[in-house]
């Protein structure tokens, strides 16, 4: 045979197979295609808890644990009457020791936890930081809600055509409800101080002749209440930045309403918004690096999140829909914002990814719906359900599922009726 | 030799063309849904948004569970309809199956409404040309019905709630839409948590039965399901 008749042969071969296994293989892969699909984080499962007071099985630390327990439905189901449970908490009294209990935690007979605890029935919060440490144990989650509070405005004894709101302070499960100022103006907007030892908040004032809506700090230590601004025009809705000495807050002595950033002093150290557009309803995230405010610079009023250490600074649009938004409020890690938006007559709660993404609707007729703010832990959402003349308090966990009514709780209900602006720390 | 390898390159061409044409024809005239899915995309692909979610988070979840039962329920009412089309009932039957099929074509909607609002698609397609945004929608329907189903089974105790594990279980879809057979392809290095994940797929099994539209698409593919991600 030839050379060129070799060649051929060889060229032949390696084109018929190439050409074979290409086709071959691109038949193996139509058929067998592979896709790698996320299944995402796993739920906690909830886990079966007993509780029991071996020397008084109606005892009242036993009642107030069982209930604290149970706003964490969600993760926990909790009994008193189920010795099954594979977890088991049992109460035992120190005869030699009055108010001391032994509390002991076992799954499975197998020992978890065994303290002496202090605990006075008539004190709540001593009980409450023993759930506190029996939650951390069981769920081994370090965040729980049982040693935060609320501060919020209610109305107060109303004369005619005159309307009276006050600052209130009281337990997340809203026992401990006392009123911290007796200004006998419209008290409006209050919020923690990360320590959360101060409270700062707006008052509109009638006593005096020309309306005066100034920005109040109030010192829960010394109780102690000063103005930290009282510029013309509306200072209004102020947040705390981290260290407590600086904050956030909407001023319009300029003719426009601007987000500041201010320190207790009540001096301006920078202009956080500059924009001829309503700017305000400020929310800080956990770190203070970015805010959530609410702007019509787009034509209806929307969430939008920025920079908060410079002015005008990566100002993004997070909601692109709704008629009208509002009250924008980041979660403690600052990965979603909870706002209320007008939606058939009313407003409803919503939550949104702080980058724009996974819009859910929360409440839908139950009222209309606004101030929602997250807890310290951020599972669950506290907000006032406006049913007029009445506002209600309500909690519900993140996706929703109404947890508490704080409607038939004295004294959160009469004469407390009208009840807003809660925030959670 | 010029003329030979003329020949030679002509005889390859139409041997080329003998094996692909038919092939080509298929799926540039007759194929509708056989496409071919390459890229896969973990990452989030934004939707635009063109009204507020009308359902909330507990409706739409309520709506889930109802979904997969009422597949269930579908079910046996086909198994049911084929019995009766024997028995020469074919019309009541027809009408009863068109019924609960618009109830959960209205119902999808809802639902889709919502799920579009999120913004998620698990899943890039190859080739955008080929695609449709209805084709789309199939391809996450039939993944979200997937993963939705195994993920409402997928819990961990607290002690590894948080801790950085993750699995790789490879599951093969029957022709008749039903998960064939799966295992564990990638070990996280904790038995338990390797249990679990394989426990949910194996509770997941009875309730999967994807629809003959999502059968085709997702027939004879491999699918790595990663616990979490």
């Amino acid at each position: 045979m030839s050379n060129k008749g070799l060649i051929f042969i060889i060229f032949f071969f390696l084109f018929f197979f190439s050409t074979n296994l290409f086709a071959l293989e691109k038949k193996i892969t139509e058929e067998n295609k592979i896709l790698e699909v996320a299944v995402g984080q796993a739920q906690l499962e909830v886990l079966q808890v007993n509780m029991e007071h071996i020397q008084n099985p109606n005892s009242k630390i036993l009642k107030i644990l069982k209930e604290d327990l149970e706003w964490y439905q969600d993760l926990l189901t909790v009994s008193t009457k189920n010795p099954e449970y594979p977890y088991q908490v049992k109460i035992e009294d120190i005869p030699s020791r009055p108010n001391f209990y032994k509390i002991s935690l076992f799954f499975k007979k197998n020992s978890l936890f065994e303290q002496d605890f202090f605990l006075e029935p008539t004190k709540r919060a001593s009980i409450h930081k023993l759930s506190g440490e029996i939650f951390k144990i069981l769920t081994k989650k370090e965040e729980h809600i049982f040693s935060s509070q609320v501060v919020l405005v209610c109305s107060t004894k109303t004369s005619p055509g005159k309307q009276i709101k006050e600052l209130f302070l009281m337990d997340f499960d809203g026992y401990n409800f006392k009123q911290l100022t007796h200004h006998k103006g419209i008290v409006l907007a209050p919020a923690f101080s990360r320590g959360g030892n101060k409270i700062l908040y707006t008052l509109i004032d009638f006593s005096k002749k020309i309306k005066d809506i100034t920005l109040r700090l109030l010192d829960l230590d010394t109780s102690e209440k000063k103005v930290v601004s009282k510029r013309a025009g509306m200072n209004f809705g102020a947040v705390f930045l981290p260290g407590d000495q600086e904050f956030l807050a909407t001023l319009n002595f300029s003719g426009n309403e601007e987000i500041y950033r201010m320190n207790l002093r009540g001096e301006i150290l920078s202009p956080v918004t500059k924009h001829f557009a309503f700017d305000g309803d400020v929310s800080v995230n956990k770190t203070g690096s970015h805010m959530a405010f609410l702007s019509n610079r787009s034509g209806p009023a929307m969430i939008y999140t920025a920079k908060v250490s410079e002015t005008e600074s990566e100002v993004k649009i997070v909601t692109y829909v709704g008629e009208f938004n509002a009250t924008p409020r980041f979660s403690p890690d600052g990965s979603k914002i909870v706002f209320s938006s007008w939606l058939d007559n009313a407003f409803d709660l919503f939550r949104i990814d702080a980058n724009g993404e996974n819009l859910s609707r929360l409440t839908k007729n139950f009222g209309s719906n606004e101030d929602p703010s997250f807890s310290p832990d951020g599972h669950f959402i506290i907000f006032a359900s406006k049913r007029p003349p009445n506002s209600y308090l309500y909690v519900m966990n993140k996706e929703g599922k109404i947890i508490k009514d704080f409607s038939s709780m004295r004294p959160l209900s009469i004469p407390y009726s009208h009840c807003i602006g809660p925030y959670w720390h | 030799m010029r003329q030979s390898v003329f020949f030679s390159l002509l005889f390859h061409l139409l041997f080329f063309l003998l094996i692909e044409g038919p092939a080509w024809v298929k799926r540039r005239f007759f194929s509708s849904s056989d496409i071919s899915l390459e890229v896969v995309a973990l990452n989030s692909v934004k939707v635009d948004l063109v009204g507020m979610p009308k359902l909330t988070l507990e409706e739409l979840k309520a709506l889930s569970q109802e979904s997969l039962e009422k597949r269930e329920e579908k079910k046996t009412t086909k198994e049911f309809s084929k019995e009766k089309e024997k028995s020469q009932e074919k019309k009541s039957i027809s009408i009863l199956e068109e019924a609960i099929q618009k109830k959960e074509a209205l119902k999808k909607i809802l639902l889709e409404g919502n799920k579009l609002s999120k913004g998620n698609l698990l899943y890039k397609l190859a080739s955008e040309k080929e695609t449709s945004s209805l084709q789309e929608t199939e391809y996450q329907e039939a993944l979200n019905f997937l993963v939705m189903a195994i993920k409402q089974e997928w819990f961990l105790p607290p002690d590894l709630i948080g801790e950085q594990l993750q699995a790789k279980i490879s599951l093969k879809i029957s022709t008749k839409g039903k998960i064939q057979s799966f295992q564990l392809s990638s070990p996280s290095g904790n038995k338990n948590f390797d249990e679990r994940a394989l426990s949910s797929v194996e509770l997941a099994k009875t309730k999967v039965q994807l629809e003959e539209k999502h059968q085709e698409i997702l027939k004879n593919k491999t699918i790595i399901l990663v616990f979490p991600l």
